[in-house]
């Protein structure tokens, strides 16, 4: 292999495969890339922990064609430190791998290329294709709400099924809330309505470090796995699995009553609040009165103390009764949340609230209270 | 080969399998029989670990020549007077120990009834009975037992070796003598005396606490906390240790019932709750204790050895026992082991000349060289009955610790300096220095203390945070899903029948039949708790101690930790104030001797024995 090549569009590439890489294991060949130099003026970089995949090519100048492994942070580490705007020139020796750039030099020990784990193509049954920063942002929305309790796996993740003719649904939950946001695709689409693909924590955390925000995806997959493509950078992972809880089925049809509210609004009143209870507990108490909602939070001292705020909000005439929640609860739900406003159903304070916002989505939050009375509020 | 009806001989073969299973087993029942008729003393002798020759001999009120005849004979007993097995109120009473013995061994029996002018001596042979002869015996009764298991082979083979065997015997003697502080044991192998407890004399606690420190040490004596606890009609004495003072096994817990030395796993779960957050999981304190219930609240006749028993209310006994242990937990207030002041004491000890193996530091030179008698008695007093009045809860004192000085902080800190603070109005004394920027150092009335000041304060907020919790209730989270979680069916039921005090920790579970159960909510503290795992432990816990420690342990964990970040660290200086105000806390609050994990917040020095490190005594 000999090629020179941009240090930044290797040193960019190099940073995506290290989110990839399982750089602190146990086995020395995941810490490496899989670098293949091409005679069509392509390097493709490589690099797979055995559930998540990703490969991106990059442009370069390719004298002699090669295929080799080399450890990702030592070749990292050189293309973060040359020059910037320079161009590195790589040649590979017997066992190693050298590297020029200005006045930095490196040799880097390689491994054989046929070590490094192979990844099988699967059939691509489903398809997709999105625009990057929806799906970002659908991602993002839900997985607050992910599990991180590993006993239940199937909660781990995200889960992404077809919602209507026209739209892919988000969905995460922990057991205490469900979030709910929504992507459409351009396009046909072929996805299915149920067992879809729960895709894991892992790789809803790095595929905004892998994609750009503007740009087009293409999502392709199967029952065990998803490829994210965006222009040349390819990410295959595994899915979770198991089945997803069938969690249309918490979800009130009816609420009792529903209470509107400005989302920045609550939002600031919930984290004025929200810091009086204790670390881990966390709780925060909402109470409707006409015109207004009045939030308030205790912190277990003896006698208790307290903190009350109030936003003004639309409360039907016939107010629904007090309910607590966990404060971060609220707060992520109002955060993963689109719009001015956002209305609450509520039915009593023992069953489920659901939080929506007035933006054209039909993203939705669904949170469980607590059972905590509301405290007992100072004197005006 | 058909059906027959087996000889008696061999009938008392099989009986002698699970009655006499070792020479332990034969000086058990021996040494019964003997405490059975009154012995003051009994003096056992073994040969050979007890293969070769076990002899016991009591001052008790001996037998006739007819009742000597009888005693050999099987099912003959003179411990039960009536027809039913209800009002059982002796040691023995099934009538099987001496045949059983005299079936496997050869056993003489030679007895002098009180009163009487002559002994008699009976022998048995491998089951064979002699006829009574006059013998020479001034007074009770001796059983001489040669060649154990000659007449069963296969059992002699078992046998362990002698040292093993007759470390059995001591075991079990050590227990009989326990719940018999007035009668004086003495065990000996060969020439060699294993065991020597002279019969302690006086009030019955005293002379128990006597015994006990002869068995288990003189630590116990000197960490015991004495129990006695009333609940309907059973009565639960004894001692327990302090939780600094504690084993890596839990061999050191005795519970005897009317008298009775038992294995019981009740008294293990008991205890594990008693000590709950005092000790960590894997230490155990140490125990004796003593239940006296009327003889028909309780089944003996379910083991062999009646290393078991039966109570017609577990759950009351349980009750009985924890609640005890913790009121006499909590009166301790915060007296910590003396054995930790001792050790420290020992490693003060001036070095005379290069010590033996150079570098070994402190701990194996006072492995070697023990710290002087231990004069001071446990903590003092003084100090208990102070501890007794500190002890009771002081409101407000928690959220305002220097409420608690009678003069202003300022005027506090001129006092100090003037040296003006009364050192014996407190336990813990009046707060001298400050070394290391960790360790309080305070001069009490009779000697000085030393405090860890994190791991001190640190046990204050968990304190703290463990009364809210138990205020104000544990806050549940509800579950938007469900948690179903499958178990075997009998781990689901014991589960269900318990969800009511579960809901009061914060989880509520419900039966959803065949062995599932759903969770419909769990405890806000823990977060998003692994609930599979959780409802796992509470259903063994409850199998083998019928208790539910650990959703209890999970959310003290979680206190625990909270307290440790919320904690003055250490290496933070205190003012003198500060170090007052956390010595005036822990006198205030109960509990507060240990870490969590049983190890000591504080030590206190006696002033006695610092004097004698320098000679003044």
């Amino acid at each position: 292999m000999k090629l020179t090549i941009e240090r930044k569009a290797l040193h960019e590439g190099l940073r995506k495969a290290q989110q990839v890489a399982e750089r602190r294991g146990s086995i020395p060949i995941l810490a490496c890339a899989r670098l293949q130099a091409s005679t069509d003026g392509r390097l493709q970089v490589a690099a797979t922990n055995m559930d998540q995949h990703l490969k991106t090519s990059l442009p370069a100048e390719v004298e002699a064609p090669g295929d080799v492994c080399v450890n990702l942070d030592r070749l990292a580490t050189f293309a973060a430190g040359a020059p910037d705007g320079s161009q590195i020139a790589v040649r590979q020796g017997k066992d190693n791998l050298n590297l020029n750039a200005g006045s930095a030099r490196a040799r880097i020990a390689t491994l054989p290329s046929d070590q490094f784990p192979s990844w099988q193509d699967s059939k691509a049954k489903w398809r997709a294709g999105l625009r990057a920063g929806d799906l970002l942002t659908a991602l993002g929305r839900t997985r607050w709400a992910e599990s991180t309790e590993e006993t239940r796996y199937y909660l781990n993740g995200v889960y992404i099924h077809r919602h209507d003719e026209a739209t892919l649904r988000f969905v995460a939950t922990d057991g205490h809330r469900v979030h709910i946001a929504h992507a459409t695709p351009d396009g046909d689409m072929e996805w299915p309505d149920q067992n879809a693909a729960i895709l894991p924590r892992f790789a809803v955390g790095i595929l905004p470090k892998l994609l750009a925000e503007d740009g087009a995806v293409e999502v392709t997959g199967n029952e065990s796995r998803l490829r994210f493509a965006q222009d040349s950078v390819t990410f295959d992972t595994r899915l979770v699995e198991g089945s997803f809880p069938d969690y249309p089925r918490v979800i009130p049809a009816q609420p009792n009553t529903t209470v509107g509210v400005g989302r920045r609004e609550l939002l600031a009143a919930v984290e004025r609040v929200r810091p009086m209870a204790d670390r881990k507990d966390n709780s925060v108490s909402l109470r409707f009165i006409f015109g207004r909602i009045q939030l308030a939070a205790q912190a277990n001292d003896d006698p208790p103390s307290i903190i009350a705020d109030a936003v003004e909000a639309d409360v039907p005439d016939q107010p629904p009764p007090d309910i607590s929640f966990n404060g971060g609860y609220l707060r992520q739900a109002l955060e993963a949340l689109e719009g001015e406003r956002v209305t609450i159903g509520l039915t009593d304070s023992a069953s489920p609230a659901i939080w929506r916002g007035n933006a054209d989505t039909h993203d939705l939050c669904v949170v469980m209270p607590r059972r905590d009375a509301f405290p007992e509020l100072p004197e005006d | 080969m058909s059906l027959r009806r087996l000889p008696d001989g061999l009938i008392n073969r099989i009986a002698a399998g699970e009655v006499v299973e070792r020479p332990a087993a034969a000086v058990k029942e021996l040494v019964e029989n003997a405490l059975d008729a009154g012995a003051r003393q009994v003096d056992v002798s073994l040969r050979d670990g007890g293969r070769a020759a076990i002899v016991v001999q009591d001052d008790g009120r001996g037998m006739t020549p007819e009742e000597l005849d009888l005693a050999v004979e099987r099912h003959c007993t003179s411990k039960l007077d009536g027809d039913d097995l209800v009002n059982i109120a002796s040691l023995g009473f099934r009538g099987e120990a001496l045949p059983s013995i005299g079936a496997v061994a050869r056993l003489t029996v030679t007895s002098r009834a009180s009163g009487a002018n002559e002994a008699w001596q009976i022998a048995v042979e491998g089951g064979a009975k002699g006829e009574p002869a006059p013998a020479a015996l001034p007074k009770g009764t001796r059983v001489e037992v040669r060649d154990l298991f000659y007449a069963t082979p296969a059992r002699l083979k078992f046998l362990k070796q002698p040292r093993t065997e007759t470390q059995h015997v001591v075991d079990a003697m050590q227990r009989l003598a326990m719940a018999h502080p007035h009668v004086g044991f003495t065990v000996k192998e060969g020439e060699r005396t294993l065991l020597r407890l002279p019969s302690a004399d006086g009030e019955l606690f005293e002379a128990r606490l006597t015994r006990l420190s002869g068995v288990i040490g003189r630590e116990f004596a000197q960490n015991a906390l004495a129990i006695d606890a009333t609940r309907e009609d059973l009565r639960l004495t004894g001692h327990i240790a302090l939780p600094t003072l504690n084993r890596a096994n839990a061999q050191m817990q005795y519970l005897f019932v009317n008298g009775r030395p038992v294995k019981d796993r009740l008294l293990h779960g008991a205890i594990r709750g008693a000590y709950q957050d005092l000790l960590a999981r894997d230490r155990h304190p140490l125990v004796a204790l003593f239940l006296a219930c009327p003889a028909a609240a309780v089944d003996v006749n379910v083991h062999p050895a009646k290393a078991e028993v039966r109570f017609r209310d577990p759950g009351l006994v349980r009750g009985l026992i924890v609640s005890a242990c913790k009121h006499a937990l909590a009166g301790a207030g915060h007296r910590a082991s003396t054995t930790v002041g001792e050790a420290a004491l020992g490693a003060f000890q001036p070095r005379q000349g290069p010590q033996a193996g150079g570098g070994g530091g402190a701990g194996p030179s006072y492995a070697y060289r023990p710290a002087q008698p231990y004069s001071g008695g446990y903590a003092g007093a003084g100090m208990a009955e102070a501890a007794a009045a500190y002890h009771a809860p002081l409101p407000g004192l928690d959220a305002q610790p220097s409420a608690r000085a009678e003069v202003e902080p300022d005027a506090a800190a001129q006092a100090v300096a003037e040296g003006a603070v009364d050192v014996t109005a407190h336990p813990l004394g009046a707060a001298r220095a400050q070394l290391h920027e960790n360790y309080v150092v305070a001069q009490t009335g009779d000697g000085i203390v030393i405090v860890d000041q994190h791991a001190a304060h640190e046990r204050l907020v968990y304190e703290r945070m463990k009364s809210q919790l138990a205020e104000r209730g544990v806050a549940r989270q509800m579950l938007l899903i469900p948690e179903v979680v499958e178990m075997d069916e009998p781990a689901a039921e014991r589960l269900a029948a318990r969800a009511g005090e579960l809901a009061d920790l914060g989880l509520v579970i419900e039966s959803f039949g065949g062995g599932a159960l759903v969770v419909r909510e769990v405890p806000a503290l823990l977060g998003e708790p692994d609930v599979q795992g959780l409802l796992r432990d509470l259903a063994d816990e409850l199998a083998e101690l019928d208790q539910t420690l650990s959703l209890k342990e999970r959310l003290e964990e979680v206190c625990s930790t909270m307290a440790c970040h919320g904690s003055v660290r250490s290496g933070r200086r205190l003012t003198v104030e500060e170090m007052n105000a956390l010595l005036r806390q822990m006198e205030a609050t109960p509990y507060a001797g240990q870490c969590n994990h049983g190890r000591p917040t504080y030590v206190e020095l006696k002033l006695a024995d610092i004097e004698k490190l320098f000679g003044r005594r």
